[in-house]
């Protein structure tokens, strides 16, 4: 055994070569693999370790207002003990179009800012702790002092230090916002008698508490009354929700990419090994016949699977998130707010280097068990392969078709019927190009396509506002302004079908709207929805979640207003937001008072809108379009590595399948140069069979990377919007260009060996 | 008149630092039509010698004439020529290729001469009429030699090369493809040469070379050649 030990080290110098196509396989698929999994892993281990440091609370309460009596009965009626309460106000920096979020809090036992730089935080203290983004954009330091006005009233803050808020995980400022602007929007906390200063009287509305003392909602009506508006327990908060989709959605994308990588790294590894171990024929004869245990050639084979496999999967542990982590994170961080990301393995990887080094293994074992089931003369003889058996096929039972087929031709479909395994992992290979390829880029263009469809067909409107809310409707306030406008309310509700108790609930955004054609509302079939009386329109992805349609009963629930159940009738091909959509005539009927808080409009002033005291905040729809597409940018990141990656794995893949098929007949080839074929007339016979290949290879491809870009947009879609897979006939031309040209050329390379068959040498075996 | 001729041929093989001579200087010549069996033990150079006379490897020196053509100078593409239109080639283990029938085995090389022979007849005349449709894993060790030479022979070439063509076969098969081999090129005007290292076959041929260490150790001619049928070994 010591001596095969050696034998292995010593082939492993020579062979190197013949094996770099199993070390890139696993370096990729393991270094794309780990470099995201740390990613989706780190992201979740961080957001915890952050709301530890935080104190995050685990119930949330939300209120109108919590007066000094309330306080006295929540702590004696309730039990509240331990709490941290907190009002929130938005405000606006004197003299300039940036606005800040201030949140004052009686203690910080479950909401503590993470101070990056100056003093720790107090919140009796006077002063100002400063989101650090927005400190950083704007170029303030701790010591340097803003003038803050709210509602007319100003005051002067020193910073006293720069903070983030865990709860503010996808901080946009305003919810027109995809993507966060630091510019404009940031938040800070200062103290309860900063705020009173702001804001005289105004009350505590949030009540944050731990995970020892939860309340029922029950119990805070009792003791707020109408003043109560909902809460929310951990689980239930949006930012972690959100955190946790990220996460997923990036474990879904590399799960799912992985798989496809594996297969084919797979498929590649089984290739070299079997064409290695073929080529060692006559030494495996000639062990076999100077008495060595079988058992003992199959560990010396399985070692080549083994030492290669290992170290480009330990390369690719160790590269993946040197070099594709960063990346990734960089884009992610342009919207996910952190202090830090710890970058941490999953232990999914090394699940996959075993199945990875697994399958090198079989693949040696598997090929050397073939050539040793045989008795050592018949190894040694290595009779060409006459004895290789070959079985009409049905287009051979055709007659009058397969004899008009040249000979070259029916050598090489003979030839793949025999081969099956290697013909179909050419067709595989090829499938597998066009596949990665087709949903590397089909993501990243059907996202663009929806942010194009959302905000160019769905949405008409030229300005975008956010109004205040706590009015009445106010529509003779803005009367004095021109140009179109259409009032919304948007509200984040609950909705499930309401016949079953125990069905799916989604969240979608509960809009009513006075409906004057500043979005497009569409059926399924494109035609325009005309909103009035008692309709209510479900979007469709949502109605396919929930598993209704038109005349179906479906029960909403919007927190702080009411559940209501209503009958659906009609459903709209919109692809964002996905939620239900009512007339504002039906959400009064249902709810409550029209009380919009979005103000849509076309042709008008902006100057005149923004400076309306009733108007939080204005954007334009090429703006949002903008943020949009920015956010895109993020998951485009990863599909460029996805993407890099299956270019090098089809053309790694599809080379090694050409040269074993190359080897395989490479005698065959000599024996017709020997009978004075040409080399270009080889080459011909040579390309055929890589055609043929490509060809059904390409068919299949097309239908396989159309329903994996299906399955994949699918899986990596979030609730809120629908993602329709789209891809420009161009990305399809582009992807058979590369995967065609990948085969032809691999096909042509090895074509050229052709003239250089040594003719002697080719026969040398035989003799 | 001459159909081979060389004169002072030598091929060195280089291995690492090693040269081996494999051709020493050697001379000879073969008649039109001529049976000539070269005879030598294993190492001999024999095999080196039908390589560099079928064009399959060229030499480092002498020359190499046939049918009174000097193609020791030939271009890769001469060469291709060269083999394209004078040699047939008979290998010891066939190198047939198994996905094509036995028709189509022979049917692929016809493509390469206008001058070429009709397939059938040549597959009725070696033996095989009656399994055109089968593939090589189909036939004896003797019918696939039978395919070889009918592939070979159908191209009509001038000189047919035989490797070892019985040295996988047993006995009596082996005489029937050493009649075939006579026959077929002496009805087709065909210059044979045998490579073999079995001694007992030396009697058949009209010319028999004999070679040892790359160097000829006699060339003599049978003026009575032996009934193929009466060779043993």
């Amino acid at each position: 055994m010591k001596h095969l030990f050696i034998k292995t080290f010593r082939d492993i110098k020579v062979y190197w070569s013949q094996f770099l196509g199993v070390f890139f396989m696993t370096l990729i698929s393991i270094g794309i693999y780990n470099g995201m999994a740390v990613i989706w892993r780190g992201l979740d281990i961080s957001v915890e370790e952050y709301g530890k440091e935080c104190n995050m609370a685990h119930q949330w309460i939300y209120t109108k207002g919590i007066s000094e009596e309330d306080l006295i009965r929540l702590e004696s009626d309730v039990g509240i003990k331990n709490a941290t309460y907190s009002a929130v106000i938005r405000s606006e920096i004197k003299d300039s179009n940036q606005y800040l979020e201030l949140t004052a809090l009686d203690n910080d036992k479950f909401m503590k800012p993470y101070v990056l730089k100056g003093e720790k935080y107090n919140p009796e203290g006077a002063g100002l702790w400063l989101d650090i983004k927005f400190a950083e954009t704007n170029k303030l330091e701790p010591g340097d002092k803003l003038v803050v006005e709210c509602e007319g009233i100003e005051n002067e803050f020193e910073i006293k230090g720069l903070v983030l808020n865990i709860e503010k995980l996808l901080f946009t400022g305003s919810n027109l916002l995809t993507m966060p602007d630091h510019k404009t929007f940031g938040y800070a906390f200062i103290s309860k008698e900063s705020l009173n200063k702001l804001a005289p009287f105004y009350p505590y509305t949030e009540i944050r508490l731990g995970a020892d003392s939860i309340i029922s909602d029950e119990a805070l009506e009792s003791v707020l009354g109408d003043r109560f508006l909902f809460s929310e327990k951990r689980e239930d908060m949006i930012f972690l929700k959100e955190m946790e989709r990220e996460s997923n959605q990036m474990m879904k994308m590399s799960i799912l990419f992985s798989i496809v990588f594996i297969l084919l790294s797979a498929l590649t590894m089984y290739s070299s090994m079997s064409r290695l171990v073929s080529s060692q024929r006559t030494i495996i004869g000639t062990m076999k016949a100077l008495g060595i245990h079988t058992w003992k050639i199959k560990i010396h084979y399985g070692l080549y699977g083994f030492f290669f496999s290992l170290l480009g999967s330990t390369i690719g542990l160790i590269l993946g998130p040197v070099i594709i982590s960063p990346i990734i994170v960089t884009m992610k961080e342009s919207y996910i707010i952190l202090p830090y990301w710890h970058l941490i393995r999953h232990d999914s990887v090394y699940l996959i280097i075993l199945g990875l080094v697994s399958t090198c293994i079989f693949a040696s074992l598997k090929t050397t068990g073939d050539i040793l089931s045989k008795v050592p003369a018949v190894i040694l003889r290595n009779v060409s392969n006459m004895d290789t058996v070959v079985k009409t096929g049905f287009l051979e039972r055709l007659g009058c078709i397969w004899s008009k087929l040249p000979n070259g031709l029916k050598w090489t479909l003979r030839d793949n019927r025999r081969n099956k395994v290697r013909f179909l992992m050419g067709i595989v290979g090829v499938l597998g190009g066009m596949t990665l390829i087709i949903a590397g880029l089909g993501v990243t263009q059907t996202i663009e396509y929806a942010n194009k469809y959302i905000y160019k067909e769905q949405a008409k409107y030229t300005h975008i506002s956010e109004i205040k809310r706590d009015s009445q409707y106010k529509k003779e306030v803005f009367e004095k302004t021109d140009g179109e406008k259409e009032y919304n309310l948007n509200m984040p509700g609950a909705i499930s079908k309401s016949d079953k108790e125990d069905g799916k609930e989604k969240t979608g955004l509960i809009i009513a709207t006075d409906n004057n054609g500043l979005i497009a509302y569409k059926d399924i079939e494109g035609k325009e929805i005309v909103i009035f009386g008692d309709d209510v329109i479900i979007t469709k992805k949502l109605a396919e979640q929930l598993d209704v349609c038109v005349g179906d009963d479906i029960r909403v629930k919007i927190k702080g207003i009411g559940e209501k159940t209503l009958k659906i009738t009609k459903i709209s091909g919109n692809l964002s937001p996905q939620g239900i959509i009512m007339s504002k005539e039906k959400w009064e009927k249902s709810f409550t008072d029209f009380m919009p808080n979005i103000l849509l409009t076309k042709n008008v002033d902006a100057e005149e809108l923004e400076n309306n005291s009733l108007v939080l905040f204005t954007t334009t729809r090429e703006y949002q379009l903008e943020q949009a597409d920015k956010l895109t940018k993020s998951v485009e990141s990863i599909m460029y590595i996805l993407f890099l990656g299956s270019i090098i794995l089809v053309v790694t893949i599809i080379y090694t399948l050409s040269t074993l098929n190359y080897i395989e007949r490479e005698r065959e080839y000599a024996t017709l140069r020997v009978f004075g074929f040409r080399a270009g007339e080889i080459r011909g016979i040579l390309l055929s069979d890589s055609v043929l290949t490509v060809i059904i290879g390409w068919i299949a491809g097309i239908f396989a990377a159309s329903k994996f870009l299906d399955i994949y947009i699918k899986s990596v879609s979030l609730d809120s919007l629908e993602w329709i897979p789209y891809l420009e006939n161009s990305s399809w031309i582009f992807a058979t260009i590369v995967v065609v040209g990948v085969s032809l050329s691999a096909a042509l390379v090895l074509s050229l060996k052709i003239r250089k068959i040594d003719l002697v040498a080719s026969f040398k075996s035989v003799e | 008149m001459k159909m081979i001729k060389l004169k002072e041929v030598t091929k060195i093989y280089q291995s690492g630092s090693t040269k081996i001579k494999a051709l020493n200087n050697i001379s000879l010549e073969i008649e039109k039509g001529e049976f000539a069996v070269v005879l030598g033990p294993s190492g001999s150079g024999k095999s080196t010698l039908l390589n560099i006379i079928g064009g399959m490897d060229t030499a480092n020196s002498g020359v190499i004439e046939i049918d009174g053509v000097d193609i020791s100078a030939n271009s890769e593409a001469e060469m291709e020529n060269y083999r394209r239109n004078m040699i047939g080639f008979v290998f010891q283990f066939y190198n047939l290729i198994p996905s094509l029938t036995v028709r189509e085995n022979v049917d692929i090389v016809i493509s390469l001469t206008k001058n070429h022979l009709d397939v059938d007849k040549i597959i009725d005349s070696v033996g095989l009429g009656d399994r055109k449709s089968l593939f090589p894993f189909n036939l004896s060790g003797g019918e696939l030699q039978r395919l070889s030479i009918a592939r070979a022979v159908v191209k009509n070439p001038k000189i047919l090369l035989c490797d070892e063509p019985t040295g996988a076969l047993d006995t009596q098969t082996g005489i029937k493809i050493l009649r075939l081999l006579k026959d077929t090129a002496k009805e087709n005007g065909i210059t044979l040469m045998i490579v073999t290292h079995n001694s007992n076959i030396k009697e058949i041929g009209d010319k028999v070379i004999l070679i040892k260490d790359g160097e000829i150790e006699s060339i003599t001619k049978n003026t009575y050649p032996m009934e193929i049928e009466k060779v043993k070994w």
